[in-house]
Parts: structure tokens; C-alpha cells; sequence
């Protein structure tokens, strides 16, 4: 039992880099991007691209490369196509379209440049030792160790820094931002960076954690991110990784008691549950975001 | 309006009358509250918006509602439309307690509003948007709509709504769609649609806000006109003092969530509470500007 | 039968399938405005109703999944749609009742991922990512395989047409008009007395209720059914159709789905396949279907064929009147004497 709740640990870990990424980018521009499970797979394709390519890094660099060019690509994605497009067709309806459509034309150019087949990273074997009770690898560690570092970064961001505040500003109420002069333009190009590495490094560990892994590797994990966001509340990074642990750590267990098929159903549950009974999730706030797209 | 003999214009004019409230002046029951609130209170987000407010509206009267910004006016119809719920106190309509029915609930009832940025649908035509308010439909579960013979009573409908159209000189807009329209014509469509639903009563939340003056003139005569000649009971929220002046019987003026004074403009103006709580922010504004 | 032959009829088979998929999917989206990014769960949903209802008790061992009660084609096909509606409205009345507007792209969303996850990884319910094999359609072990496909398109085609007719009544009706104002603004509709719930879940569940339809028919044509081919790509397929075609409007999801669908299942088989990349023409059709959205959500977003805008002159009688009526001044009369 111990055990899961360390492996449920470390999934968590994952998920809350993944799910800080993605409760930013949906608490400052208040609709959904589906395709953010794509930029997990790209950040995975970026490592192997790096590690087991031309240039031969190691595991550790390649995570960053990872990280780096993941964020490039949200920021190519979201300045070339995403926000144009959202400008033009304003509405929730339409970014949902836009954003969902997207996500599987990228599945789709993956696919035309990666094949379906089968990918590894190169790194030294994980050994395992005990912390306390539980049994890590030296990569969980670190993981566990990184989403601690990022989620004070994000707190520290958005609490502290004045970009932060344009950003909180700009989830609260668009229109009023913009005539406050923030450059919104701006903050948005920064959310799709910072969220695109996010979700690339997260990609990563994936990766090193599932050893083997296709174009798919992302969207899978999609509905988990998915989860810990609205159960732990939008746009509080805090509330992101509460969220990610308490997935997590619930769906290893789970697997203890009920098939492993069916922990989606038990993720699902929650969600409703959430979003029907305290929709702003466990750490939000009380009132609806105002303003327009 | 004096008697005059049953002509043919007469004879028309009272028919046209019950097509509204479904009641005939002459069968017009005198007084009763259509609507009352009693000690109606509501907050929300930490904010009492609404504090201890009782009023009644008497059948066939116009009443006004005025009061300074903030003042919880807004709110309040959104309380007594249902489309706020989580309010204390009760409110009756037409003798019926409907506290803490929903909008919807509500508006079958009878008690049928309009919003301060009027609501049109905007992909509808106007023919179709004001359509959607007419009263006993056929055609409108699936069973029916499958079956069909609702025809008829559709094409009776639309003449119902061209000549409400009319009557608001919008007739020519009636192929337009909502997004096609101009402000002073999406307020007479939301309007049109609201007494299309032949109410009991209508609420109005600010429908001169942000219209022409020339339309103005023409959406002050047509409120009148429905008030008088088809019964009709209105509680209107309004800033312009001299429009509440010119429609309304009785004048319910708010202030910082509760009510201040009730009467006729003249008793009002005399009222010092109301001229304070009107003028008292922008005679110290002067004051301030001066120095 | 020739091998021509076979992919002509099979062409117009698939083509009324998609068409039955579409008119559902356009009630939901195009009429009502509910983006049901789930569709095709429902489809899958009823496809695999009808395959339980129709095979055997499953042999056991190996092969697994709930059910089988064996029965004929028109109870499996009616229970597969039953089921595919039961799901819509299970759906429907936990999403419209308090979820805000944008969660409830999010709950779609997370429905069809949840649902293909535990599907697949959970073989006892339907067998896993191997799916059901076996299913038939109507005298098919009667039938040669020829006259199989010749009497099954024909069965589609009467289909889609019944259902084209019924969706069409349902659209041009007072019912339908409450539809659309539900779906360009809930709470004006609610002034008025229209019940957004109530009006919302009723075109979503007629919605699902044909997307079951076109779920048993399909997986009884294609004699068997499993995830891996039904995935999300599918709902993003008919979505495009009825942004190209015309949402809102049956003819034009059915003119997008021929397009749309047709055209790109056509041209696939045209090209010849890749060498060593068999996975690359999918994908290809799936960037084309997607490009085709973006284009018309870019340039044309009401698509081919427009949602149709009620004048008043539409609600005129269309039988002319044997003695002269007198001039009735209304908008859009234009020469006197004649109907306006």
C-alpha cells in the first residue's frame, strides 16, 4: 500500500508540472487547449530527437532541449495559428473547435514525421532505493524534487512578479486588462512559453517513465491533467499540484482494489463530482472570470 | 378618451386590447396587487446588494423604480425575475408566491422582463426571435413538431408578430437578423418578444438606456399606449428622471438597498431623503470641484 | 460482383452511414448548440449495444464482454439505439443541469477520453482492444455476399432518408426554432418562459438516438467493432462535415459529409499506398479534414450551405388564394396585389 502511494507520488510529480502548465495557460486565456496533451508529446519526441540523435546528450540535457524547444513550438502554435484564429472567431464554442481540431492534426503530423512506431530514450538503468517507506528510482527523485522547484517558481511568478500580475489580471477580466494597457499580447506569448516547457519537460518524464512510447504519449495523460486542474481549481498553481497528488496517488492505490481498467472511471467520478458540486475545485476561488476571449 | 360611439375603429381597438392581457379595459379588475414584495433581502460575494425591500405594483398601474448607482435596482429585478433565487423575503404575483422560482418559472407564469442590454438571438430572424415568446405554440414537443398540422396556428402567430412589429414601426427589419440590428431596434425586438407573451406583468430594466432621442419619443408613446389601452401592469427601472416622469403612475425611488420613498415626481422632489441620496454624491462632486 | 462494383456500393454504404451520423450530430451542435465533443462515444456506445445484443454468449476464455443475448437483427438494432439514447440523456442530464458553459466542452471531452481509456484497458466489459467480431446484418447468412451489400445499402439509403425527413420536420418546426433560441441565448429564451434544460436535453438525447441508429447499422454492416478504429479522429470527421456543409441545416451536414467524408475516403483509395508507410495516408486524411475546418472557420464559418433564416414570407400560404386578398402592408411586400 505504501508502495502505491510512492508510485502515486511520482506520477503525481509528473502530472503537477503538466497540470501547472496547463491550469496557467487556462486560467490567464479562460478556454481549454486541447492540443496541450500534443506538447507533451512533442517535448517526449524533442528528447529522443536530442538523446538518441545527431547530437548524442545526455538524458539531462535532453530534458532540458526538451523543455526549451516545447516551449518554442507552443509559442510558434500560439502566436502563428491559435491566437489569430481565436481573435477572429471570439467565442468559447470556436476555441473549443479550434483547439480540439488542433490536437489531432498534430497527433496526425507526428505521425507523418515520427511514424507510429514504438520510441526509447537512452539513460542509465534506474536503480532503486528505499526513501522511508517508499521505493524510488534516482529519476523519480528528481522529478518529485522538480515539481516542488517549479511549483514555488510558479507561485513565486504569479504572486511576486509583475508579469505574474498582468497574468492574474488578465484571468479575472480580459477587457479591463486591456484597457488597464497591459500588453496582453504579450502576457499571452509568455503563458504559451512558459506552458509549452512545462508541458514538454512533463512529456519527458513520461517518457523515462514508460520506457517505450508513440505519438499518443500525451493525449493519453490528457484526461489525468485534465482531472487534477479542475479538482484542484483553475489558475492556482497550488491548486494544480494538490489536484496532481491527490490523482496521483489515488489511482495507484486504486489499482490495489478494483481492475486497473477502470481507474479512469474513478477519475471521472471526481471530475463530476467536482465540477457539479464546487466547481471553482478544492483551492479556487469563488467568482467566474469575466470578459471575453 | 372620451365615450364615444361603438364605430368600427373602436370596436377594433378593444379587441386588439384583450389581445394582450386577454382582459378588456371595461372587464379590467380595479386594483390588487399584481406584484408585491415583502421584506425581499439579498447578498452575494459578500456584498448585500439588497436590503429590506417591500413594494406592491397594483394591477394596471406603471411604476417606476429610480434610486442613485449602486443601489441594488438591477438586482432587485433580477430577485423578483428569478434570476437570482437565494433571496430572503417573499414576493407574490398576482396573489401567487413565487419566491425563489427560476427565471423560467417565473416568466410562464406571467411575469416577463427585459434586460438592460437587450437580449436578442442572434442568429434568428426577427420574425423568428420574437415568434419564440408567442403563448400557446403547437408544435413545440417533439411528438407534435414530428406530427406536423402546427401550420395554422404558426401562420396565425406571425401575424400576431408582424403587426406587433408594426405597431413598433420595426416592420421593416422583420427579415433582418439579430446580429443585423441597430441598438434602439434590439431593444424593441426584446420588447416586442416580452409583450408577445401576452404577461401578466413587465419588467423593464432600463429600456432607455442607450436609445436615440427620436426613438426615445417613440418608445415612450408605445409603453404608455400598452399601459393604457391594453392593461398592462409595468415596473420600470430608469435613470432618466423626466421619461420616469412622463410614463409612470407611482415612483418607487431605492437607495443603498432599500426602499426611500414612494409618490408621484412633485411629492418626490420635495422629499429631502431622495434629494439627498441624489444629489447629496454630486453636490459634494461640485463642491469638491470648486475648491 | 466486381471489385468496382464493390467499392461503388460500398462507397454509397459508408456514405449514408456518415449521413445518418451527421443529421444527428448537426441537431446537437448545428441546431441546438451543443458542442458534443462525445459524439462518437454514443455511436460506439449503441455499435457495441447492437454487437451484445446480437452475438452469442461470449465463449469464455480468450474472448470476453458482457451480454450476448443473440438476438435478431431488428431488436439488436433497436436496443443498440435504445442504449446509444439512454447514454446521450445519462450524459445530458448531468452536464446541462449545473455545469458552466465551458466546463461543458471539458465534461465532452473528458467523457470520450474516459471511455475509450477504460474500454480498451478493460477487457470483461467488450473484450478489450480486440473488440467484437462476428456481428451480421439482416438474411445475411441467407444472402450471397454480393446481395449482401446490394440489400444493406439499400436499407442505409431508406434509413437515411427517413431520418433526413423526420430531423428536417423536427428543424423547420416551432420546436426547432426553440432550439436555436436556447442556443444563441439561454437566458432570453428563459424570460420568456422556454425551459433551456428541458429543451437542450431533448435535442441531445433525439441527437444520440441517431447517432445509435447509425452505431448498430454500422456494426452490423462491418460485421464487428473496436476501439482502436473509433477514436476521437471520428467525432472531429463529422464535426468538419457539418462546419463545411452548413450547421444548422440537414441538407448542408449531408452535402459536407459527401463532400467532406466521400471525398477524402474516395481519394484515399486513389492513392496508392506509401511504400513502407501504411500508417502515413490516415494521417494525410486527417490533416485534410482538419485543414478543410480550419478554412472554413476561417473564411466561411457558416458553411456551404447557410442555416436557413425564416422571412415572413416563408409562413405565407403556398397555395394561391382563388379570389384577391387585400393588400396587406407587411415587410418585404413588394408589388401590390400580390401576396405578400
Amino acid at each position: 500500500m505504501l508502495h502505491s502511494i510512492g508510485f502515486g507520488l511520482v506520477d503525481a510529480s509528473i502530472l503537477a508540472i503538466a497540470a501547472l502548465g496547463f491550469s496557467l495557460q487556462f486560467g490567464v486565456t479562460n478556454y481549454v487547449n486541447f492540443a496541450y496533451g500534443a506538447y507533451l508529446s512533442f517535448g517526449a519526441y524533442m528528447a529522443v530527437w536530442s538523446n538518441s540523435g545527431p547530437l548524442h546528450l545526455s538524458i539531462w540535457l535532453s530534458m532540458v532541449v526538451a523543455a526549451v524547444t516545447t516551449g518554442m513550438f507552443s509559442w510558434v502554435v500560439d502566436r502563428g495559428f491559435l491566437a489569430p484564429f481565436i481573435r477572429r472567431r471570439s467565442g468559447l464554442i470556436f476555441a473549443l473547435i479550434i483547439t480540439f481540431t488542433l490536437s489531432l492534426v498534430l497527433d496526425d503530423v507526428y505521425i507523418v514525421i515520427w511514424g507510429t512506431t514504438f520510441r526509447e530514450l537512452n539513460y542509465s538503468a534506474p536503480h532503486t532505493m528505499s526513501v522511508g517507506p517508499f521505493l524510488w528510482s534516482q529519476y523519480d527523485v528528481i522529478f518529485m524534487a522538480c515539481s516542488i522547484l517549479l511549483l514555488i517558481a510558479m507561485m513565486a511568478l504569479l504572486g511576486r512578479t509583475r508579469l505574474g500580475r498582468m497574468m492574474r489580471a488578465m484571468g479575472d477580466d480580459l477587457d479591463l486588462a486591456r484597457v488597464c494597457g497591459f500588453r496582453t499580447r504579450r502576457v499571452t506569448s509568455a503563458v504559451a512559453v512558459i506552458s509549452g516547457a512545462l508541458a514538454g519537460l512533463a512529456g519527458v518524464m513520461l517518457a523515462i517513465e514508460q520506457h517505450t512510447f508513440t505519438t499518443s504519449i500525451g493525449d493519453n495523460v490528457l484526461f489525468l491533467i485534465l482531472g487534477s486542474v479542475i479538482l484542484g481549481g483553475i489558475g492556482r498553481p497550488a491548486g494544480a499540484v494538490l489536484g496532481a497528488i491527490l490523482v496521483g496517488v489515488s489511482v495507484q492505490v486504486a489499482v490495489l482494489f478494483i481492475p486497473a481498467g477502470l481507474a479512469p472511471v474513478l477519475v471521472f467520478v471526481a471530475l463530476i463530482a467536482v465540477m457539479l458540486l464546487r466547481p471553482e475545485g478544492l483551492l479556487g476561488a469563488t467568482t467566474r472570470p469575466a470578459g471575453q476571449l | 378618451m372620451g365615450k364615444t360611439d361603438m364605430s368600427l375603429i373602436d370596436r377594433r381597438r378593444q379587441r386588439r386590447r384583450g389581445a394582450v392581457t386577454g382582459a378588456t379595459s371595461s372587464e379590467r379588475p380595479e386594483g390588487g396587487a399584481m406584484l408585491r414584495l415583502d421584506h425581499v433581502a439579498y447578498s452575494y460575494g459578500g456584498v448585500q446588494a439588497v436590503r429590506d425591500v417591500s413594494l406592491e405594483v397594483s394591477r394596471g398601474e406603471f411604476c417606476g423604480l429610480i434610486g442613485p448607482n449602486g443601489a441594488g435596482k438591477s438586482t432587485l429585478i433580477d430577485c423578483i425575475s428569478g434570476r437570482a433565487t437565494s433571496y430572503s423575503g417573499a414576493v407574490h404575483i398576482d396573489g401567487e408566491e413565487v419566491t425563489g422560482w427560476g427565471l423560467q418559472r417565473t416568466a410562464e407564469f406571467g411575469l416577463v422582463r427585459t434586460f438592460q442590454t437587450s437580449r436578442v438571438f442572434s442568429r434568428l430572424s426577427v420574425v423568428s426571435d420574437v415568434l419564440v415568446g408567442a403563448r400557446d405554440q403547437e408544435g413545440t414537443t417533439v411528438a407534435s413538431a414530428i406530427r406536423g398540422g402546427w401550420r395554422e396556428n404558426e401562420r396565425r402567430h406571425v401575424a400576431d408578430v408582424v403587426s406587433m412589429l408594426d405597431r413598433f414601426s420595426i416592420g421593416h427589419v422583420a427579415n433582418n437578423l439579430g446580429s443585423e440590428l441597430s441598438g434602439g431596434q434590439r431593444r424593441l425586438v426584446e420588447l416586442s418578444r416580452a409583450i408577445l407573451t401576452r404577461p401578466r406583468m413587465l419588467l423593464l430594466d432600463e429600456p432607455f438606456a442607450g436609445v436615440s432621442p427620436v426613438a426615445r419619443k417613440e418608445l415612450a408613446r408605445h409603453l404608455r399606449s400598452l399601459c393604457e389601452q391594453d392593461g398592462l401592469t409595468v415596473l420600470m427601472v430608469e435613470h432618466r428622471l423626466d421619461l420616469v416622469e412622463q410614463l409612470c403612475d407611482r415612483i418607487y425611488v431605492m437607495a443603498e438597498g432599500t426602499i426611500l420613498a414612494c409618490g408621484s415626481m412633485a411629492e418626490l422632489r420635495r422629499n429631502s431623503s431622495v434629494t439627498s441620496a441624489y444629489l447629496g454624491k454630486s453636490a459634494s462632486a461640485d463642491r469638491l470641484a470648486a475648491e | 460482383m466486381s471489385a468496382f462494383e464493390f467499392l461503388i456500393i460500398s462507397l454509397g454504404t459508408f456514405g449514408a452511414l456518415n449521413g445518418i451520423l451527421v443529421l444527428g450530430l448537426n441537431l446537437q451542435f448545428g441546431t441546438a448548440g451543443i458542442l458534443n465533443l462525445s459524439y462518437f462515444t454514443a455511436v460506439a456506445v449503441s455499435a457495441y449495444a447492437t454487437g451484445v445484443a446480437e452475438l452469442h454468449h461470449a465463449p469464455g476464455g480468450l474472448v470476453q464482454y458482457i451480454g450476448g443475448f443473440g438476438w435478431p437483427f431488428l431488436p439488436s438494432i433497436l436496443f443498440g439505439m435504445a442504449v446509444g439514447a439512454g447514454f446521450t440523456f445519462l450524459l445530458g442530464s448531468m452536464a446541462f443541469l449545473r455545469l458552466r458553459e465551458d466546463y461543458l466542452g471539458l465534461t465532452l471531452f473528458a467523457v470520450q477520453a474516459g471511455c475509450l481509456l477504460v474500454v480498451t484497458d478493460y477487457p470483461p466489459l467488450f473484450d478489450g482492444p480486440r473488440g467484437l467480431v462476428g456481428l451480421s446484418g439482416p438474411f445475411q447468412s441467407t444472402l450471397s455476399a454480393s446481395g449482401f451489400q446490394v440489400e444493406f445499402l439499400a436499407l442505409t439509403v431508406v434509413v437515411l432518408v427517413a431520418v433526413l425527413l423526420v430531423l428536417q420536420r423536427i428543424d423547420r418546426s416551432p420546436l426547432g426554432r426553440i432550439f436555436r433560441a436556447v442556443r444563441d441565448d439561454e437566458t432570453a429564451a428563459a424570460a420568456v418562459g422556454q425551459d433551456p434544460w428541458r429543451r437542450k436535453t431533448a435535442a441531445f438525447v433525439i441527437g444520440g438516438a441517431t447517432a445509435g441508429l447509425g452505431g448498430a447499422l454500422f456494426a452490423t454492416y462491418v460485421g464487428g467493432w473496436d476501439p482502436g478504429a473509433w477514436q476521437t479522429p471520428e467525432t472531429l470527421v463529422l464535426l468538419s462535415a457539418l462546419v463545411v456543409g452548413g450547421r444548422g441545416r440537414p441538407l448542408g451536414a449531408l452535402l459536407g459529409s459527401l463532400f467532406l467524408i466521400e471525398g477524402i475516403n474516395e481519394a484515399g483509395l486513389w492513392i496508392p499506398t506509401i511504400a513502407n508507410r501504411p500508417d502515413l495516408l490516415p494521417s494525410l486524411q486527417g490533416i485534410a479534414t482538419a485543414a478543410a475546418l480550419f478554412a472554413f472557420l476561417w473564411w466561411r464559418p457558416q458553411g456551404i450551405l447557410p442555416e436557413r433564416r425564416e422571412r415572413v414570407a416563408d409562413f405565407e400560404r403556398r397555395r394561391r388564394r382563388l379570389a384577391p386578398r387585400r393588400v396587406r402592408r407587411t415587410a418585404g411586400a413588394t408589388e401590390p396585389g400580390r401576396l405578400a
